[in-house]
C-alpha cells in the first residue's frame, strides 16, 4: 500500500505534459513544463486523495486529470429519490447561467457513493437522461475507501443504509484549478445563483 | 559519531522491535449487536460482524516506524490536505538522524496528534482498518468483568471522572489499565480515538440541518428520549465525534486498528 501522493508518479505526469501540450500549445509551454513536479499538486488540493478513478465512458481517470478548470463538486447515487436531483437541478442551473466566456472554465463532477451499483454504463445512462454533456460533466465512481477519503477531505457527512440508501450531506463544492477547496454552499435549488456570483467573483 | 550510533540503534529497535503489527496484539470479538444510544426504543438493533481489535492504542513507537517506512507522513512532508498543522506537533528533530521522532521517554505512550487521514493509512498499510463506530462502542461498552459493563454501577461515573478530569492521559505507557472483558486495554481513561466512519455520526436525513438526530443529542429532551439516559458518555462520544474534522491533530486523540471478520 502506498500513499496517495505516490499515485502522482512519473509516467502519469508525463501523460499530463502530452495532455497539455495539446491543449495549450506553446504559448503555454513553457510554465506547465515548469510547475509539474511531484509536488506540483499543492498540499491543500482535494486531489492529493488519489486513488483509481472511472468515468461515465468507462475511462480510468485521475482526479489531478480535472486539474486545469475550476470544478463544481458533488457527491450523490443516481438511485437516490430526494436529494440528489436537486443537488443535480442545482447543478445545472448553475451550468446554465454561467457567463458564456467563463462556460468552458469550469467543470462539473458527480461522484457517486454507490459504485457497486452505479456502473459506468449506470453512470451514462443517468447523464444522457439528465443531458449532462460528457465535455462539461464528469460522473466518478471509485471504491469505498476512496470514497470514504474525498468524503472527508469535502466534509461531507454520509452512512450507508441496509436498504441501499445513502443519508449523506447535501453539499456543492467549488475547487479552483489547482483542486484546492474555494467554498461550499448548500445543495438547495434557491443557493445556486449565490454560487455562480462566487465563482464569477474568484 | 556516538550520536549517529545511538541513532540507528533507535532506529533499528523501532523498526523491528515490538512494533503493533501481530496479530497476536490483536482480540478476538464474536458476533453481537446492540442499540446505540441515540435511537429511540424500539429502533433497531445494529448488528457487529465478528471482528478483530487491536488490544493497546498505537504507541508512538508503532507509528515511527510507519513513518519510517513511509516517509510522505513525516510531520513536515505530509499534504495540508491531510492533516492540520498540529500534526506529531510532540515529536522533536532530532539533528543527529535529520528527522522528526517522539522522546524515547514516550515511544511507548499512545500516539496522538494525529489526524484521521494518517491513522487510517497506517491501519491500511498493515492490511488493518479503523474501527467502526459500533464495533468501538460494542466493545467500550464491556467492564473487566461483564459484556454489558455499562449497566454496572459505578462504570458510567468512572469513565465521566475521566472526561471531567482530562488532564494529560496521554503521558502513560500503553496496556497498563486492566483489560476489558474481551482482553482490550485502554478504551476509556486514556486518549479519545478515531473511528473510521465518524463523519457518519449526525447524519440523519438529506439536509445539513441533520435536524432530528440533532435534538436528540443536544437538546435536554433527546437525552430523556433515547434509550438509556444514564449512559452520558456514550452520548459525550458521539457529539466529540460529531465536532471533529479528518485533518485534525488533536493532544488527547489517537487511535487503534482492527481487521473485520476475526481472524
Amino acid at each position: 500500500m502506498q500513499c496517495p501522493i505516490l499515485v502522482f508518479g512519473v509516467p502519469f505526469l508525463e501523460e499530463i505534459n502530452v495532455k497539455l501540450f495539446g491543449l495549450f500549445g506553446l504559448i503555454f509551454l513553457l510554465p506547465p513544463m515548469m510547475a509539474l513536479g511531484q509536488s506540483d499538486l499543492p498540499g491543500d488540493s482535494v486531489y492529493q486523495v488519489g486513488g483509481h478513478w472511472q468515468n461515465q465512458q468507462a475511462e480510468t481517470v485521475e482526479l489531478a486529470g480535472l486539474r486545469g478548470k475550476k470544478q463544481v463538486v458533488s457527491m450523490i447515487y443516481t438511485h437516490c429519490e430526494h436529494a440528489c436531483p436537486v443537488i443535480v437541478s442545482s447543478m445545472k442551473s448553475i451550468a446554465a447561467s454561467l457567463p458564456e466566456q467563463m462556460k468552458h472554465e469550469v467543470g462539473f463532477v458527480l461522484v457517486t457513493f454507490t459504485p457497486s451499483m452505479d456502473t459506468p454504463d449506470v453512470l451514462a445512462e443517468f447523464a444522457r437522461r439528465q443531458n449532462l454533456g460528457k465535455d462539461q460533466w464528469s460522473l466518478l465512481r471509485t471504491d469505498d475507501d476512496t470514497i470514504r477519503d474525498l468524503s472527508m477531505v469535502l466534509g461531507v457527512k454520509y452512512e450507508r443504509l441496509d436498504n441501499n440508501e445513502v443519508n449523506h450531506s447535501n453539499l456543492v463544492s467549488v475547487l479552483d484549478e489547482q483542486g484546492r477547496l474555494v467554498f461550499q454552499e448548500s445543495g438547495a435549488l434557491g443557493a445556486s445563483r449565490l454560487i455562480v456570483e462566487r465563482i464569477v467573483n474568484h | 559519531m556516538f550520536h549517529r550510533c545511538g541513532t540507528a540503534v533507535f532506529a533499528f529497535t523501532v523498526l523491528f522491535g515490538s512494533g503493533n503489527t501481530s496479530f497476536a496484539r490483536m482480540a478476538e470479538i464474536p458476533a453481537g449487536e446492540f442499540r446505540p444510544l441515540y435511537l429511540v426504543e424500539g429502533s433497531p438493533l445494529v448488528a457487529v460482524e465478528a471482528f478483530s481489535l487491536d488490544r493497546v492504542p498505537v504507541t508512538n513507537q508503532d507509528y515511527l516506524a510507519f513513518v519510517l517506512q513511509h516517509p510522505e507522513w513525516q510531520k513536515d512532508q505530509v499534504p495540508a490536505v491531510f492533516a492540520d498543522s498540529r500534526y506529531l506537533q510532540h515529536w522533536n528533530k532530532n539533528a543527529a538522524s535529520d528527522s522528526w521522532e517522539p522522546e524515547r521517554a514516550v515511544l511507548d505512550f499512545p500516539v496522538v496528534n494525529v489526524s484521521w487521514f494518517a491513522a487510517n493509512r497506517y491501519c491500511r498499510v498493515l492490511n488493518k482498518k479503523l474501527p467502526s463506530i459500533a464495533q468501538w462502542e460494542y466493545v467500550a461498552r464491556a467492564s473487566e468483568i461483564s459484556p454489558e459493563g455499562w449497566r454496572e454501577p459505578g462504570y458510567q461515573q468512572r469513565i465521566l471522572n475521566w472526561y471531567a478530569h482530562h488532564g494529560r492521559p496521554e503521558k502513560n505507557p500503553v496496556g497498563r489499565s486492566p483489560a476489558n472483558y474481551w482482553g482490550i486495554h485502554d478504551l476509556h481513561g486514556m486518549v479519545w480515538e478515531w473511528t473510521v466512519d465518524f463523519n457518519s455520526a449526525l447524519v440523519s436525513g438529506e439536509s445539513r440541518a441533520d435536524s432530528s438526530i440533532d435534538k436528540k443529542l443536544y437538546c435536554a429532551a433527546g437525552s430523556v428520549n433515547s434509550v438509556d439516559p444514564s449512559d452520558y458518555a456514550a452520548f459525550m462520544r458521539y457529539a466529540f465525534r460529531s465536532s471533529l474534522s479528518a485533518r485534525y491533530a488533536m493532544s488527547n486523540l489517537g487511535f487503534r486498528c482492527a481487521v473485520s471478520g476475526g481472524n
